[in-house]
């Protein structure tokens, strides 16, 4: 037999091991890269769909909550001030965090939320710890009722001349008292359960009962929702008083003999404050409203001051499509006085809750528009020929549901 | 001494064979456990992944649909759609189809006696999305949301 060379024997013992052992190495490290990279995938997939189906869960709790507070707007979930901010759901959609802040037009969210204003709602959703907020705007859909008012008496209305006409509805959620025979072509409305006649009219009138009394804002409401939070005191600091003709100093209108006070319309309304007008003697206002409508504002809320005219004929007539009407929105407490017998184009709007005066109306003139009063009393015959399209009612509120925007916050925590 | 010593070395290079055999066998049996395990895994992120988008996909679409247009699923009577594993929609081949979308529309409360089914003005209407697998029915994912009247 020959001998094998050691040298050979030495150099391929273990050789054919080594070598498998080094193959198995490198595809094992290859596989354990394919498998960590795989894992990997799957673990990050996992993640994106944890993240976009929290989501869902949180708009799943957008719209139970605004189910619930069309329910009830009582039941609203208020923001904690401590704490967890939301209230806390397990449902069928997930589990969420929800609650409610109030959204003002200056943007401030205060807490609580007053049903009936527009608002905030958050909500919170999770998936398998991953979570995503959303804050999305919504508003109180309201029915507002189409009315035909001509003279609207919250809680009273006088007639006392027989030569008074009213060309329209007239309506209280209190009472009426027609001393007068006036005539009224439209309805007499008693709105509410103990809206009524205080004695028998002398005439036979076509009288209407709604169950529930109508909800008019205030002056001060109506500025808010004009101007935003700060209200009246927003026109009385930015007016356009230069505008008028003269131009108005001091917020006061004082007009004697046969002067005059022109009140001049621009492109989006021009909007005058005043503390007091007073005309005296043959003196009236004039409204300019050819370049657009005007609004005059008389505050401050609750403040007694002397709102005395005359005339107010407009360049521009009242009617339903005109879109340059004129409107006078009084928040003062003293009474509201027109005198002589002109023509006066505009709605008179004068509803102050408790603090309101009363519209009076002596002479005869005759009016194109509108009055909404707390109280009125027609001492003169003047013809009130309603034009719709002036003052609107509170709606009750239907439902509340979603306006843009939406927005996500926070991002994932 | 030479030739015993020659001997030591040939036993050693076949002992040498058949560890390394052994060696090979075991590591490629576990390779193999591992690249199938990489393989369904892949596979099984992908069909969780197409199930997702088709459940959101779904439940966009529904809220496009709106609160008063959805019509009324049961669990009885589902809305069902089949679905490829590129999304398109295979209604007309569903025994082809991957992805099996089922469809319920509950709401808590209808309007009396309409036909077909309407929700109350006030309803929650529940929807719940769940994709399976069209073949073997395993579901891959669940998805659930309510819709409301002037909700989002």
């Amino acid at each position: 037999m020959k001998r094998i060379p050691s040298k050979f024997r030495s150099r391929r013992s273990g050789a054919i091991l080594l070598d498998v052992l080094v193959i198995v190495l490198i595809t094992s490290i290859l596989l354990a890269g394919l498998a960590t990279l795989v894992v990997s995938d799957s673990s990050i997939a996992n993640t994106e769909t944890n993240y976009a189906n929290s989501l869902v869960v949180a708009e799943a709790g957008i719209n139970y909550e605004l189910r619930k507070i069309s329910n009830d707007g009582n039941s609203a979930d208020q923001k904690h001030s401590s704490g967890v901010a939301g209230t806390s759901y397990t449902t069928a959609a997930g589990t969420f965090q929800v609650y409610v802040t109030q959204r003002n037009s200056d943007g401030t969210e205060p807490t609580p939320w007053t049903p009936g204003k527009n608002l905030w709602v958050y909500s919170t959703g999770g998936v398998n710890n991953l979570t995503r907020t959303v804050k999305v705007a919504a508003t109180a859909y309201t029915n507002t009722p189409t009315l035909n008012y001509a003279v609207f008496g919250v809680s009273e209305g006088l007639m006392n001349g027989s030569a008074t006409t009213v060309n329209g509805d007239v309506g209280t959620n209190g009472f009426f008292n027609f001393t007068g025979h006036p005539t009224v072509t439209g309805n007499v409305v008693f709105n509410g359960a103990s809206s009524n006649w205080q004695s028998p009219p002398n005439g036979s009138y076509n009288v209407v009962h709604n169950a529930s009394a109508v909800n008019w804002p205030t002056v001060e409401t109506i500025a808010v929702s004009t101007f935003g939070s700060q209200g009246l005191n927003f026109v009385a600091s930015y007016n356009d008083n230069s505008l008028a003709n003269p131009p108005i100093n001091n917020k006061t209108v004082l007009i004697n003999g046969n002067g005059n006070q022109t009140f001049v319309g621009k492109a989006g309304g021009a909007n005058y404050y005043l503390t007091s007008l007073t005309c005296n003697g043959n003196a009236k206002v004039i409204f300019n409203n050819t370049n657009g409508p005007i609004n005059i504002w008389v505050g401050p809320s609750g403040s007694s001051s002397t709102f005395v005219f005359n005339g107010g004929a407009a360049a521009v007539k009242s009617t339903p499509a005109s879109p340059n009407a004129v409107r006078a929105y009084i928040a003062t407490s003293n009474d509201v006085i027109l005198n002589g017998n002109s023509e006066l184009d505009a709605g008179i709007y004068n509803i102050n809750n408790a603090a309101s005066g009363r519209v009076i109306f002596n002479g005869t003139p005759n009016i194109i528009g509108t009055v909404m009063a707390n109280k009125f009393t027609f001492n003169g015959n003047p013809t009130v020929s309603a034009v719709q399209g002036y003052f609107s009612p509170n709606g009750s509120v239907l439902y509340y549901g979603f306006v843009p925007p939406w927005q996500e916050v926070g991002g994932i925590n | 001494m030479r030739i015993r010593s020659v001997r030591r070395h040939t036993g050693s290079t076949y002992l040498e064979v058949i560890v390394a055999s052994a060696v090979c066998v075991l590591s490629l049996s576990v390779m193999i456990q591992l690249w199938a395990f990489s393989m369904q895994l892949a596979a099984r992120t992908t069909d969780k992944a197409v199930a997702c988008s088709l459940a959101r996909q779904t439940v966009e679409t529904l809220k496009e649909t709106g609160f008063s247009q959805t019509p009324e699923a049961t669990s009885s009577a589902p809305l069902v759609h089949y679905f490829a594993v590129d999304t398109s929609n295979q209604d007309n081949a569903p025994n082809s189809a991957r992805y099996k979308v089922t469809t319920t529309v509950v709401s808590d409360a209808t309007v009396a006696g309409s036909n077909p089914v309407t929700p109350a003005p006030t309803a929650l209407r529940q929807v719940t999305v769940t994709v399976t697998l069209a073949q073997s029915g395993t579901t891959l994912t669940t998805l659930t949301t309510y819709l409301v009247r002037a909700g989002i």
